[in-house]
């Protein structure tokens, strides 16, 4: 099989070290930022020895990746389909919103918006399904085992 | 019993009240209290040993005080997550802060956002284990004489949890009290990792609860040297206090119900009534007794207020002179 | 023993056993939602237990944790999400099998493997208690460090994509577990001031995010492919031939479990993540492993079960839990005024009767009630996707959020989901990375401790026996089959 034209795909892989080493390295230079302790509570290894020396593993493992996709050529991994990202958003936005609407009320919702979301447009099987539900989780986590969540705005709803 | 201390705190909460709540605690000293159910907020997880004792102690509550009471359980920060939450709710009595010393601690090392200690207000204790200084079977020193002996002369392993915890002070504070050399800290996660290494021999000694090694002091395993309380503790009535011996040291483990400065004056004798009665229940007696814990345990806001500010100030100076204090 | 058989059944009446029944089915229900482990569950019920007489309270929080433990591995096969983290590992093979339209074998296999387990180590807990109990005191840091090593020698192995993304994955995992406040010195790492993070990353939602979420954005991906549904294969139970190819795995898996149970530092997480590895060491088909193994079900769930027994020997004999559930059963048998320690076997034998009585039966009945719903548990996976996911979302947040009821956990688990989505895409696998959260505390804390008893001297490993046995064992296993390999390459080439 020829190449395709233009320039070379980069293997995946470069890109996987890559960003590897960008966490090792953010992650040493937080290493550096511990707090100092004093020499009255010192007792051998220091608190930044022991990540530190897994950093460097770690690095040193990501340096060998890189050297070995070096001059590889992979097939591109299959696009993330919009319906992924779209995904992610609802859910980043269920969490974002999860402390005000309260934990039942958001995920009710968002139960709902992502069944909406995923193509499924039979309302009749969708909704009662989400409201039973909601309803067992409030029966069994909050009536009967007495665990709070925070109930929002529209937690007296839950009565 | 609590009779003569209560006209200072009355004046120091109520003061403290006036310019934010005159209006609402007016309105509200009308209703009656509690109107709502009363949040209990722990910093342990669910199954925690802070949180059993909430869960035993609200067996009898709900029927005290006509309402319910709830867990809320807000981990991390080592109490911050839990003061935080306390901090956000009004003050009119209808929250409780489990409070332990990890909290006064939290607190000292200026780790509770904007909560300072004169903002804990005690109610009524909950539990309070004495401190006893404990070695494995195979230590050479079985007297509490020759064990203090030997530390002044040498630098002994001390088992404990985390470093800079609560646990670790105790140690801190008693080897300054008992003239000894400052051990070495060896950390553990729990009283039961420790009590194995004092019978294996990995650590000298260590400072325990008499029910976390009760099993290995019945067989023998570990020797429990001294109290350090202010009497004997009825389950090890041949150990000696610190005093006995010839210095002062004392230390515990303590939980107990606290509420943050603002809630009026006479809800907090509603809180403090109730709470004292619900824990004096057979049911959570038993569950003292059987947890090798004095019924004595359980006190008013007196005793209670007197040993959080005892801790804060001990503490605090522990915390400078092992230099981590902030 | 037979004295034994005789306690049991003059304590196991009808009445008792109907509470163990219903705290068996609590128990598979609680385990299987993300949401409660065994351990919350008991907590929860413990006030619930002071009222009961201490036979029936001690049966029916022994049978909640038998059966939670078990309940966790069917989530964990049928939507990826480990109800309890003692089953993270047997998701490694168990989805993979569920997704093939094979999720009655997952299941049944589950159950059967548990059973075996469970009953394995109770009967060790009622011959060898006394004994096993002083075992526990030979173990110090050095010996837990020696462990946590073997534990972590079969890194590079598990995961399937290859030895150095295996590794580098272990490697992220060590680093996550060394998030919060350092033991030995009291230092606040990697927690950038978030309080939710002093403590160390939670581990529930890290679980939840690696593989529930995950695999819903995995899903996203697919929702165009057209999935051929098979009712009648998912429901199928594993075949005999099933059981003689596991039947290795749940006897590794059982002796292991109930070995590391009895260690009052390690619970099933570390007993099932141990197993995997030696399971998949000792096997003959590892390259199955990770794709839907059927051998990779049977071990860990009958490790995770047997370490049930096995951590019930030192809080029994020692007063010292094994682990978050045994605490609680702990807070419970000592509130009934029965206090634990090895006269407990001479003084109030009932009590024992009660908790291994229970124990044994509650592994009969999840055994029977596991197979018995297996089929209808299975038609769980055949619910369309755009209803099955959502509600799996909702599960995965209370979950995450429950425990420690802290926004910072929803976000933990928001952030892994999409961490073990890339991950997947680029070929790394979730195992090795569990693992390294699993073990690395271990690892950094029982060195630290060790040099701190041994004065900061490396060679003070070496004056204990135990240790020493463990590291050689690792290097055996680890270096053996690579001479081997080697020897077999060089055959090859003469013979060519």
């Amino acid at each position: 099989m020829r190449p395709p034209p233009g320039p070379r795909p980069r293997h995946p892989d470069t890109t996987v070290a890559a960003v590897i080493l960008v966490v090792a390295a953010a992650a040493f230079a937080a290493t550096l930022g511990f707090d100092t302790i004093p020499a009255s509570l010192m007792e051998g290894m220091g608190p930044e020895r022991f990540p530190q020396l897994v950093i460097a593993v770690m690095a040193g493992l990501a340096l060998l990746l890189l050297w070995r996709s070096r001059g590889r050529t992979a097939e591109p991994l299959p696009r993330i389909p919009p319906m992924a990202y779209a995904t992610v958003l609802l859910l980043a936005a269920t969490v974002f919103v999860l402390p005000w609407l309260g934990v039942v009320p958001t995920m009710t919702v968002a139960m709902f918006a992502l069944g909406w979301l995923w193509g499924e447009r039979r309302v009749w099987l969708l909704l009662p399904v989400t409201l039973l539900f909601a309803a067992g989780v409030q029966a069994l986590f909050v009536r009967t085992l007495g665990i709070t969540l925070p109930v929002g705005p529209f937690g007296f709803l839950l009565g | 019993m609590a009779r003569t201390f209560t006209g200072a705190l009355r004046r120091r909460t109520l003061l403290a009240s006036a310019p934010l709540l005159a209006a609402p605690a007016a309105l509200r000293a009308q209703e009656r209290f509690p109107s709502r159910p009363i949040e209990v907020v722990t910093h342990a997880g669910v199954g925690g040993g802070t949180d059993i004792t909430a869960r035993m102690m609200m067996v009898q509550a709900p029927a005290e005080f006509g309402q319910e009471l709830v867990v809320v359980n807000r981990v991390g920060g080592s109490g911050a997550a839990a003061l935080a939450y306390a901090a956000s709710k009004p003050r009119d009595g209808h929250t409780l802060i489990l409070v332990t010393q990890t909290h006064l601690l939290t607190i000292m090392r200026g780790r509770a956002q904007g909560i300072a200690y004169d903002d804990i207000v005690g109610v009524a204790r909950a539990t309070e284990d004495p401190q006893v200084l404990m070695v494995g079977k195979a230590s050479p020193h079985k007297t509490a004489q020759a064990f203090l002996a030997a530390a002044k002369e040498q630098k002994l392993k001390f088992g404990t949890t985390q470093v800079g915890g609560v646990d670790h002070l105790a140690v801190f504070g008693f080897a300054r009290q008992a003239g000894i050399q400052q051990p070495t800290i060896v950390p553990f996660r729990g009283g039961g990792d420790i009590a194995i290494n004092l019978v294996s021999g990995n650590i000298d000694a260590a400072l325990l609860n008499p029910s976390e090694p009760e099993a290995q002091i019945r067989a023998g395993d570990v020797i429990p040297l001294l109290t350090l309380h202010e009497e004997r503790i009825a389950t090890l009535p041949n150990v000696p206090t610190a005093k006995e011996v010839g210095f002062t040291s004392v230390h515990a483990t303590v939980r107990g119900f606290a509420v943050l400065k603002g809630v009026p004056e006479d809800r907090l004798a509603i809180l403090e009534e109730k709470l004292v009665k619900s824990m004096s229940s057979p049911l959570y007696r038993n569950y003292l007794d059987s947890t090798g814990q004095a019924r004595s345990s359980v006190a008013g806001r007196t005793v209670w207020q007197a040993q959080l500010d005892a801790f804060n100030a001990e503490g605090r100076e522990a915390l400078a002179a092992l230099g981590v204090a902030r | 023993m037979l004295e034994f058989l005789g306690g049991v059944q003059a304590i196991m009446t009808g009445e008792l056993l109907l509470v163990v029944f219903i705290g068996t089915l609590l128990g598979i229900f609680v385990g299987a939602l993300p949401g409660l482990s065994g351990s919350t569950t008991s907590a929860l019920l413990l006030p619930l237990t002071v009222t009961m007489n201490p036979v029936t309270a001690i049966a029916f929080l022994g049978a909640i944790y038998c059966a939670a433990n078990y309940g966790g591995s069917i989530t964990a096969i049928l939507i990826n999400t480990p109800g309890d983290p003692s089953a993270s590992v047997t998701a490694f093979d168990g989805y993979p099998m569920a997704a093939r339209g094979e999720a009655g074998r997952a299941l049944g296999m589950s159950a059967v493997a548990s059973t075996i387990g469970g009953i394995f180590s109770v009967l060790v807990l009622v011959v060898a208690t006394p004994l096993l109990s002083r075992f526990a005191y030979s173990f110090g840091p050095p010996e837990y460090f020696a462990l946590a090593v073997f534990g972590l020698s079969m890194l590079g192995a598990v995961g399937g994509a290859g030895a150095l993304k295996s590794l580098i994955a272990g490697c992220l995992g060590v680093l996550l577990a060394c998030v919060g406040m350092d033991l030995t010195t009291g230092v606040e790492r990697f927690t950038f001031g978030l309080p939710d993070l002093t403590d160390g990353i939670s581990f529930v939602p890290v679980l939840t995010g690696l593989f529930a979420v995950a695999e819903l954005i995995e899903q996203a991906t697919r929702l165009d492919e057209k999935v051929e549904r098979l009712p009648m294969a998912a429901a199928r139970l594993p075949s005999v031939a099933d059981f003689r190819k596991a039947g290795k795995s749940i006897g590794i898996g059982s002796v292991l479990g109930t070995f590391i149970g009895v260690l009052p530092a390690l619970g099933a997480t570390t007993a099932a993540i141990i197993t995997y590895n030696e399971v998949r060491r000792f096997s003959r088909h590892k390259e199955e492993f990770g794709r839907g193994a059927i051998e990779g079900i049977a071990g860990p769930e009958a490790a995770n079960n047997s370490a049930v027994g096995g951590s019930m020997v030192p809080t029994l004999a020692l007063g010292i839990p094994g682990s978050a559930t045994t605490a609680i059963i702990l807070a419970g048998l000592l509130v009934q005024g029965v206090r634990p320690g090895p006269h407990l076997f001479t003084e109030q034998p009932q009590f024992l009767y009660a908790v291994f009585g229970s124990m044994l039966a509650a592994n009969l009945i999840f055994l029977v009630l596991g197979l018995f719903l297996a089929k209808l548990f299975a038609m769980i996976t055949l619910i369309p996707n755009a209803i099955l996911w959502p509600a799996v979302l909702f599960c995965s947040v209370i979950g995450a959020y429950a425990p420690n009821q802290a926004m910072g956990d929803v976000w933990t688990m928001l952030v892994f989901g999409i961490v073990g989505f890339l991950f997947r895409r680029h070929g790394f696998s979730p195992a090795p990375l569990v693992m390294g959260l699993v073990l690395g505390q271990l690892v950094e804390e029982s060195l630290k401790q060790s040099l701190i008893i041994f004065d900061q001297r490396w060679m003070g490993f070496l004056e204990r026996p135990v240790a020493v046995t463990l590291f050689a064992v690792t290097i055996v296993l680890f270096v053996l089959p690579l001479l081997f390999q080697g020897y077999r390459a060089m055959r090859a080439r003469a013979a060519r």
